[in-house]
């Protein structure tokens, strides 16, 4: 159970309200690490911290809603930088496809350890006008909810295009399960010499058949030859979970109503954000642990994991962004708020949506409730395994283990010294072993059934991020 | 009942699909292995979050790297250690950076200790508790600097490690081996750099008489001296420059070839002699001459006298081994240094901080400084030594001056030389230079970005000590 101390400083966050800016805030403390960690990239993150230098810039004003800057750069005006500080939310006007741009980072970096240097109060039009701008669009979002939930449902037609789709992906299925048949008869060893087009055309196939979810799962096991020893025992059990899932929709309409969901997701249905919206939401105090970002093809993903204090449950937010689009980056580690989040259907719920949320707060967190044990954990996600066969991570929140370097990697110990291993690919273990020093401490990761991939570690009242810089 | 060909493949695969799933959620936690110890929780206190974040600045940035053992050394001295998360990456450093490995033990912590216990990449730091298994089966570089190690530690040790199986080792390694003698050199190993001279090999002769001949209480130091009596004589005159007399060898013996005399040709020519000539006034002590001859540095310097070159090579290898203020200034007033290869960088540098200054404060003409014409202006900023503050002050005001006069040519090419000077200027003059500089580096002309660059390194220098102090 969370401190009473902590509850009640987060009991003192304004009352939720829809994600847009607010009129009455605190500013925000920010640490270095938490700004660098909103740099896409390492390259940027080093721009923006030669930038951080008062010298370079020729004002700097903060109010209690934004700070705003001018950086004088290559060209003849110096650029315009803003920041909103509730989300944050950046603007620049330099050149820069990259966001938040050096500018932006280098002026919220400025902002956290020499507030002192912001010198004016008093916003200028520029700041004003796109404040105004974010306020309006946040207005016509939040109205767009309310008629998505309002609008009179055309059944008929609805009916008509979900049959279509049914039709399509049924289609799609059987060719896959003929490729996949294929694929047996002729053998795995075969499969290992086969070029890239061998696992993309099927592939495309299945996109076509609006079956995206296993599109990708299919072009996963692209890989999967050249990881090394034992690949067949990899690829078979990949192959085998395919073959599941595609026995599963053929009886689809006699499991559970949640089951049916989760299927239907793994598949490529997805869910409407806006009528999700309109369902009820679960509010409590959540508090965000940490961020993994993966790239998978062009597209980027970002998993970021929340604790809610309160219903002593863990909730994954999703965002995606193309090759060089900006990722949200709104879900800062370490940052409280006080929030109304709505979970996706499934039989274990882990996916949400954020509806409502406060502005954030830096309160230093009283150790993550977690698993004592890694027979607990492990037993834990054998339950949610149970409810959803398809559930690629679970949170892994470890009270108390330590970190083992061994011959065949990294473990992780924990008080009835039984161990798990590390993901081989984590290369942060020598900085794991630094900070617990020998000791027990407190980790947080993702478990994927063989290996655990460690974000964040507690320690010093503070979450320690164990971010890697993924490349470009 | 025979499955037909797709049944057979699709129950494989349900078979496959269904047990994967009771491993995947099966996995049970594997029995762990024993644990190391634990590190010691008493330790430094740690640098605070600002010095942090200077230092991943550091160590992302190439400019700012070379900055890296100047903040260690403020670390260390603040009795400070260096955050945890970061230890495996200054580890690596070391491991790659012999040159920095002095400054980064003492801000490792008891936790960083630890760590470079287990972690690969930091076996340099417990390395001084090895034992004698790399010197008698290692390879030449591990037995190099084992032995170095050794060396600072017990001299004596090593160097009867060394006599143990001396004639036995191969030419190469006996030649690595000897250059370990410098550190730590005292009498006792007269005995061996004496036998040395007999040896085959010439790197081992040549590094013997260069040891032997900074000890000047050694049979070989004294047999110089020798020499050196006879050959030079002074003659004071009132009028016009003094004289002084070179005697040359005339032959050189089987005793002056093993004191490294070189006797290669068959034929005694000039140049031979004034190589032995130089070779003399090399390996003898500046103030011997004060002594034997009664005059000043000054006065020998600006003698007239035949072999005037030779004569200041000789005297400037002498100060070298030697150094000495009175001789060292002397040379570098002297004004026709020209005559021969002044290498004033090393002069320089073998004075004191302080010494420098005086001599610069005395002979500085602002005017002068980068000048190529003037070999004091010239290196002045060159050097690489911590410049007291009032003196760096005295260098910005001087730069800026220069800068109003005449533009700089070439400016690309002073950057580097800026950065050189921005590491030896005291920090804490940063605040003055930053006005000082202010109008050049406004003015926007040639030396714009350099002089930029020389008040970037100085600010972050200024600032990261600053950081570390708070």
């Amino acid at each position: 159970m969370a401190s009473k101390d902590f509850v009640h400083k987060l009991r003192a966050l304004r009352h939720p309200r829809t994600i847009a800016h607010n009129q009455e805030l605190q500013l925000m403390n920010w640490t270095t690490e938490q700004v660098l960690n909103l740099a896409p990239d390492a390259a940027s993150a080093k721009a923006g911290q030669s930038l951080a230098n008062a010298r370079k810039w020729q004002t700097l004003g903060a109010s209690e809603q934004a700070a705003w800057g001018l950086c004088q750069g290559s060209g003849k005006d110096p650029y315009q930088t803003q920041i909103e500080l509730t989300e944050p939310a950046f603007k620049c006007s330099c050149p820069s496809r990259k966001f938040p741009c050096k500018h932006g980072l280098a002026l919220l970096l400025l902002l956290a350890t020499q507030a002192d240097q912001f010198k004016e109060k008093d916003s200028p039009d520029w700041v004003n006008e796109w404040l105004a701008h974010r306020a309006q669009r946040s207005e016509h979002k939040a109205a767009k909810v309310e008629a998505a939930a309002e609008k009179p449902i055309d059944e008929a037609a609805q009916a008509k295009r979900a049959e279509a789709r049914e039709k399509k992906v049924a289609a799609g299925l059987a060719d896959l399960q003929l490729w996949l048949s294929d694929l047996i008869r002729s053998g795995l060893a075969h499969a290992q010499t086969q070029p890239y087009s061998f696992w993309e055309r099927p592939a495309a196939r299945l996109v076509d058949a609006q079956a995206a979810g296993l599109a990708r799962l299919v072009r996963e096991l692209a890989v999967i030859p050249a990881t090394g020893a034992d690949w067949q025992s990899r690829m078979l059990a990949r192959l085998g979970a395919l073959q599941l899932a595609l026995d599963a929709y053929q009886r689809i309409d006699t499991l559970p109503t949640v089951t049916q969901s989760d299927l239907r997701q793994l598949i490529g249905w997805t869910i409407n954000q806006d009528e999700l919206l309109a369902q009820n939401a679960t509010h409590d105090l959540w508090l965000v642990v940490a961020r993994r970002v993966e790239t998978e093809d062009r597209l980027r993903v970002q998993r970021s994991w929340l604790w809610g204090w309160q219903t002593n449950q863990p909730a994954l937010v999703l965002h995606f962004a193309h090759s060089t689009q900006p990722l949200d980056v709104s879900l800062v580690p370490g940052q409280c708020f006080d929030g109304e989040l709505v979970f996706y259907p499934s039989g274990y719920q882990q996916r949400a949506l954020i509806k409502q949320r406060s502005e954030s707060v830096n309160a230093p967190p009283p150790p993550l409730p977690g698993f004592v044990t890694l027979t607990a954990a492990t037993e834990a996600y054998a339950k949610a395994i149970a409810q959803q066969p398809w559930l690629e991570r679970f949170p892994f929140a470890l009270r108390r283990v330590t970190p083992q370097p061994t011959e065949s990697g990294w473990l992780v110990a924990d008080s009835e010294n039984r161990a798990v291993a590390l993901h081989p690919r984590f290369a942060a273990g020598w900085e794991l072993l630094a900070l617990s020093g020998g000791y027990p401490v407190s980790l947080f990761g993702e478990w994927d059934g063989d290996a655990l991939w460690p974000l964040c570690i507690q320690a010093e009242n503070q979450l320690l991020q164990l971010t890697e810089e993924e490349p470009g | 009942m025979q499955l037909n060909a797709d049944e057979r493949e699709t129950a494989l695969l349900k078979a496959a699909g269904a047990v994967a799933l009771y491993q995947r959620i099966g996995r049970l936690p594997v029995a762990a292995p024993t644990a190391n110890a634990a590190c010691e929780l008493n330790d430094a206190p740690v640098i605070n979050e600002r010095a942090a974040l200077r230092l991943r600045m550091m160590l992302k940035d190439a400019r700012y790297q070379s900055l890296l053992p100047e903040w260690l050394n403020a670390v260390a001295q603040r009795g400070l250690r260096l955050p945890a998360a970061v230890l495996p990456k200054l580890l690596q450093l070391g491991a790659d950076k012999n040159e920095w490995r002095e400054s980064l033990l003492p801000a490792l912590g008891a936790r960083g200790r630890w760590l470079a216990a287990q972690y690969p990449a930091g076996q340099w730091v417990t390395g001084d508790t090895e034992d004698e298994t790399i010197w008698h089966e290692g390879t030449r570089e591990q037995r190099v600097a084992f032995l170095k190690r050794l060396r600072q530690r017990d001299a004596t040790q090593a160097r009867e490690l060394l006599l143990a199986n001396w004639t036995q080792e191969p030419p190469q390694e006996r030649a690595d081996f000897i250059g370990v003698f410098i550190t730590n050199l005292t009498l006792a190993d007269e005995p061996f750099l004496e036998s040395a001279l007999d040896d085959k090999r010439k790197e081992v002769r040549t590094q013997a008489t260069d040891l032997l001949a900074r000890l000047s209480e050694s049979a070989f130091a004294q047999r110089m001296l020798e020499r050196a009596r006879t050959l030079l004589t002074f003659q004071r005159k009132l009028v016009g420059k003094n004289q002084l007399e070179v005697n040359p060898l005339a032959e050189c013996d089987k005793a002056m070839q093993r004191d490294g005399f070189e006797k290669n040709a068959k034929q005694i020519t000039a140049e031979l002699r004034a190589s032995w000539v130089e070779r003399i006034l090399a390996v003898v002590p500046p103030r011997f001459w004060q002594e034997h001859l009664s005059a000043t540095p000054i006065e020998l310097i600006a003698v007239s006298a035949n072999w005037k070159a030779t004569l200041l090579q000789g005297w400037q290898q002498a100060c070298l081994r030697y150094p000495t203020v009175e001789w060292i200034t002397a040379l570098l007033s002297a004004s026709d240094t020209r005559a021969y290869q002044a290498d004033w960088r090393l002069l320089f540098e073998a004075l004191q901080p302080s010494e420098c200054e005086a001599f610069g404060l005395q002979a500085f003409n602002e005017k002068k400084l980068f000048d190529r014409e003037d070999p004091l202006g010239w290196m002045l900023p060159r050097i690489a030594t911590k410049w007291s503050e009032p003196f760096s002050r005295k260098l910005i005001e001087s730069l800026a001056q220069r800068f109003n006069q005449k533009p700089m040519q070439e400016e690309h090419w002073w950057r580097d030389e800026f950065i050189e000077l921005a590491q030896s200027l005291a920090p804490t003059v940063y605040p003055f230079a930053a006005t000082a500089l202010d109008t050049q580096i406004q003015a926007g002309h040639n030396g714009s970005p350099a002089l930029q660059t020389l008040l970037d390194v100085l600010q972050f220098r200024y600032e990261m000590l600053k950081e570390i102090a708070s």
